[in-house]
């Protein structure tokens, strides 16, 4: 059998489209009409009217392809490992961060609120009840309320100390300013709602019940934005108020008028147009938890394994072409060089296909299941704000000036305070809530949760009952009490507990799922103490590693399979 | 009669409603103004009512003015059981030979009272049995209680199912810690010294803790034997008492049971201690003055009455004076107390240096909608009505020695109690019958 080793050279035919180019003059020292030496050898290495050529032009071709898909490869993966990073150990932790700075002062306004009520019935009242207010040898629901918003208040000043420290690490400077100015915001309204709460205390320990009362008030100003720094409405509310009493979720309180609560399916027409000012507590909480929201959609539109996908498939199909070739060529099956870097090649684009098809859909999972997902970390925290918030709102129904034990001709039961804690305004912004919470409920599979807030709004409605009957003790027993006081009473505080109890085993079970891909996709864990098994692995590392080692290995595979046809040529 | 002129009528009913509103409030203020410390006599009659037979609906049903009377011309009797502390008040404004009594302005009222103690009084009030006290057999239908201490949260519920109950204050009265020491005419306590005695922590008339309250005086070494109203037995008088130590001590206040009751540590004879007990203040004023080395608590004017006059101590205040009540420190301890809407509190431990700090009030508590009372009716609900007015108003200056009038700033609280307004006082919070307001909203 002859090879054919040349070709014979192709003339152009003759025509208009085919005038000879004018020579062109060769370099001082060169003979006119003859190539450089390099280019000569360069153009014979890559001749492909040789079949040795085009062999290597297909090998060349694979190389620079390999060489692509490696930068292609260590540019997306090192931006899915930093995102993965980001995602894990700043965005969610800041989310995290925020819903439950949100949720322990909505606890705490509840139990200021329980410590007033507590403190109403002193033994100067009729109904003094030792277990209600105080025994001097065993914490009463009074102590028991103080404390419960002592740790409250050491929950707050914990999660905005490691919000701060999220904030400062890493972003831009455009983003940490607007983040650290929230926090700010939250830390100065905090304390003045902090020192508010102390002198609603130090009047109460006075015998000053309605001084207390518009303490109490003063300090829900600050929490729900009545600062006089915005407009407010009619009623003295400011929007912040209003919408949180309409049944606020995060998801509809950036409207600007005319608010829709899409939860509710309820419109909310605002008396004045103003955008959210973000003057009070609650909604610089809702801030933060929305910048860092926002950061977390935005991430997810920088992932783009599809290049990745493309490089890897092509390197993989022109290895298959070259040993293709090959063996058409030489009617020999086997080249080893072509057929390990095809093998290769083909292992590598299938790796990385599966690899990052799972890295997207574990970043998706942080993202949509663990985070924003109807059982996820945010929902399970909104459903726990809004429910401490429509508890606190029972509480704050038996405060009203509507109920027993308060002299309505001090002066310090002023039109505003009045009309802040009249009974209709709170039943309503309760009922709100509550149909709220129902809604969330509805797509929150967890049938212990559902059926405590059963338990709960039903207790709920026994403490409506005995406010309209003007029996404020039997109130505030089915209100706080820990445990039924006797066996005609319910308890709210008990089926609270455990409704929260509920809600929060969702919480943590997602935030374990959480840690368990955190540790598989980048070998960190955030929400645990205990470290990942494999600290800094996670398929990521081991992604690049492979990348790293694979793409040369094929193209080197490729250049051995060069030399062996050469041998033959 | 014609549409035409039962028009002018109705026309003319509201003018006449409107005016006698004006005249009451106008009589409130002067009765504020007017006063400094004790309730005004005269200015404030009960105003006369607008007519009620008009045949539209209308928000008030103007009962008492309905058929055009007075208080001096219903007819009607009344029955009222309740508090031995109170029992002398009732008394005189119910004696047909004081001229300034109730009955002497309102001769077709019949009242009468039965002293069979505050806790008896107010389960008559309910319809619940109770035993017979001082021979008095209270079987008859109660249309009132007077009481020394409020419902608490637990009998309002029992009263629920039945109607909402109104506590309306009639006067303020003083306990007062009797004792029998022949040696020391003049004794000095502090409160959580009492508190410390009626617990049974300081046995011995010497004890350091009175001697140093005492510094002046010849204490001797004898035992303290504590005489307290009947254990088990409602008393509005050892409310008072107790809620002020509990005020000022905590330890004394751990007697009060998780449910609100109170239980005395102090063992009585019967159970193996030596605490005596009286059914009543007189009895314990009694078992006080006949053995020497006691200490008892009575209201003030047991204790100062000529059959049982007994010793009692100046207790230390909440500025740190040691004080004997008066007229003038008892009622200005209720002015400085903190006083809510319901009235329902013990003002004891009251703010201020003039104030006698064992001091509370005695309500008279009747049904929000007359039509709850035994066998009722309007004239009833009209009398019972006219009392209660006149208590607040005339009856203070008509109390017997011993009793303090209401502090001036309660009156006008109180009287909201009768007539609704357009704002601020809406329809459930006065006297009903047959659930529409008594008086005509002007």
């Amino acid at each position: 059998m002859t090879l054919q080793t040349s070709l014979p050279p192709t003339q152009p035919a003759p025509g208009p489209g085919n005038a000879p180019l004018p020579p062109v003059m060769p370099p001082p020292g060169q003979r006119p009409g003859l190539p450089s030496p390099r280019r000569r050898q360069t153009a014979s290495l890559f001749n492909t009217h040789t079949l040795l050529g085009q062999f290597r032009s297909l090998a060349a071709l694979i190389v620079a392809l390999t060489a692509i898909a490696l930068l292609v490869s260590f540019w997306v993966l090192s931006n899915l490992q930093n995102d993965f990073r980001r995602v894990i150990t700043k965005l969610t932790p800041s989310i995290v961060a925020g819903q439950q700075l949100g949720q322990a002062l909505e606890d705490m306004d509840s139990r200021a609120a329980d410590y007033q009520l507590t403190s109403r019935i002193d033994v100067t009242n009729p109904d003094f009840q030792a277990a209600v207010y105080n025994q001097p040898n065993q914490i009463g629901l009074r102590e028991t309320a103080w404390n419960d918003l002592e740790n409250r208040r050491r929950i707050v000043d914990n999660q905005l100390s490691i919000a701060r420290t999220k904030a400062v690490s890493g972003d831009s400077t455009e983003l940490k300013n607007e983040e650290l100015d929230a926090l700010n915001r939250i830390a100065n309204r905090f304390y003045e709602y902090y020192a508010k709460i102390n002198l609603m205390r130090y009047e109460l320990d006075q015998g000053h019940k309605e001084t207390a009362l518009a303490n109490y008030k003063a300090a829900e100003d600050i929490l729900v934005g009545n600062l006089g720094l915005s407009p407010r409405d009619v009623n003295g509310n400011s929007k912040e108020k209003v919408l949180k009493d309409n049944g606020w979720s995060p998801t509809t309180f950036s409207c600007v008028t005319n608010c829709q609560t899409a939860e509710l399916n309820k419109a909310v027409p605002l008396s004045f147009e103003v955008s959210l000012p973000y003057d009070g507590l609650a909604a610089n909480v809702h801030k933060l938890a929305e910048i860092n929201r926002t950061r977390l959609d935005h991430t997810s539109g920088q992932l783009s394994p599809i290049l990745v996908w493309v490089t890897a498939v092509l390197v993989a199909l022109m290895t298959i072409v070259i040993s293709a070739y090959y063996a058409f060529i030489t009617h020999r099956v086997l080249n080893l060089g072509f057929a390990l870097a095809m093998v290769a090649g083909l292992a590598l684009a299938i790796t990385l296909i599966t690899s990052l098809n799972s890295a997207t859909r574990d970043y998706n999972n942080f993202k949509t299941d663990f985070v924003e997902g109807p059982q996820g970390i945010v929902q399970t925290s909104t459903i726990q704000q809004i429910s401490a918030d429509a508890n606190a709102d029972l509480s704050r129904l038996l405060l009203s000036p509507d109920s027993p034990g308060l002299d309505s001709t001090q002066p310090a039961l002023t039109t505003d305070v009045k009309r802040a804690f009249s009974r209709d305004t709170l039943l309503s912004a309760y009922e709100n809530k509550r149909k709220l919470v129902q809604k969330l409920l509805d797509d929150f599979s967890n049938s212990e949760a559902s059926r405590n807030w059963s338990a709960f709004t039903a207790a709920g409605q026994k403490i409506q009952d005995a406010f309209r009957q003007r029996l404020l003790a039997t109130a505030i027993l089915i209100d706080i009490s820990p445990n039924p006081a006797n066996a005609q009473l319910d308890s709210a505080r008990l089926h609270y507990n455990q409704f929260t109890a509920g809600v929060s085993n969702n919480g943590v079970s997602k935030q374990t799922a959480f840690d368990l891909s955190a540790c598989n996709s980048i070998g960190q864990r955030e929400f645990s103490q205990t470290t990942c098994n494999s600290p800094g692995g996670g398929y990521l590392n081991l992604l690049q590693l492979v990348v790293w080692i694979v793409f040369p290995l094929v193209a080197l595979l490729v250049a051995g399979g060069i030399v062996l046809t050469s041998r033959l040529f | 009669m014609s549409s035409g002129k039962r028009a002018v009528d109705r026309s003319a009913n509201r003018w006449t409603g409107l005016c006698l509103a004006i005249l009451l409030i106008a009589g409130s203020l002067l009765t504020a103004c007017g006063e400094q410390d004790i309730a005004p006599a005269q200015s404030s009659a009960l105003p006369p009512l607008s007519p009620t037979n008009t045949p539209e609906p209308a928000p008030a049903v103007g009962l008492l003015g309905s058929d055009n009377l007075s208080r001096t011309t219903i007819k009607a009797n009344l029955v009222g059981s309740g508090s031995t502390f109170a029992a002398p008040i009732y008394s005189q404004w119910l004696n047909a030979n004081d001229p300034k009594s109730f009955v002497k302005s309102s001769p077709g009222v019949n009242i009468t009272f039965q002293a069979i103690g505050s806790g008896s009084g107010r389960a008559a009030l309910l319809g619940t049995p109770v035993a017979a006290v001082n021979d008095i057999n209270p079987t008859v239908p109660t249309d009132f209680a007077g009481s020394d201490s409020p419902f608490n949260a637990t009998g309002l519920l029992s009263a629920s199912s039945k109607g909402q109950l109104v506590h309306l204050p009639v006067a303020v009265g003083a306990v007062v810690a009797i004792y029998n020491l022949k040696e020391v005419p003049q004794l000095k306590l502090s409160g959580p010294t009492l508190a410390a005695i009626f617990q049974g922590v300081i046995t011995s008339w010497n004890d350091p803790a009175i001697v140093k309250e005492n510094l002046d005086a010849k204490l001797p070494g004898k035992p303290i034997t504590v005489v307290i109203r009947k254990k088990g037995t409602s008393s509005g008088t050892t409310d008072i008492f107790t809620r002020y130590l509990s005020v000022v001590s905590d330890k004394f206040r751990e007697q009060f049971q998780p449910d609100g009751s109170f239980k005395w540590a102090i063992k009585s004879l019967s159970e193996g201690g030596t605490t005596l007990e009286g059914t009543t203040n007189e009895e314990v004023a009694t078992n006080v003055r006949t053995g020497d080395g006691r200490i008892g608590y009575v209201d003030q004017g047991v204790a100062d009455s000529d059959q049982l006059k007994t010793a009692y101590a100046a207790i230390r205040n909440k500025t740190g004076r040691f004080i004997y009540p008066n007229l003038d420190n008892v009622s200005a301890a209720a002015s400085g107390s903190f006083i809510p809407d319901d009235f329902r509190t013990f003002i004891v431990d009251a703010e201020g240096s003039e104030t006698y700090p064992i001091v509370g009030f005695t309500w008279l508590i009747t049904w929000r909608d007359l039509k709850q009372m035994p066998a009722p009716s309007k004239d009833k609900a009209a009398a019972l009505t006219s009392f209660l007015w006149w208590a607040i108003h005339q009856g203070q200056t008509d109390l017997p020695k011993g009793y303090a009038p209401l502090p001036a700033s309660l009156v006008p609280r109180l009287e909201r109690l009768f007539l609704t307004e357009k704002i601020n006082n809406p329809v459930e919070k006065v006297f009903l019958y047959e659930g529409q307001p008594l008086l005509a909203q002007p």
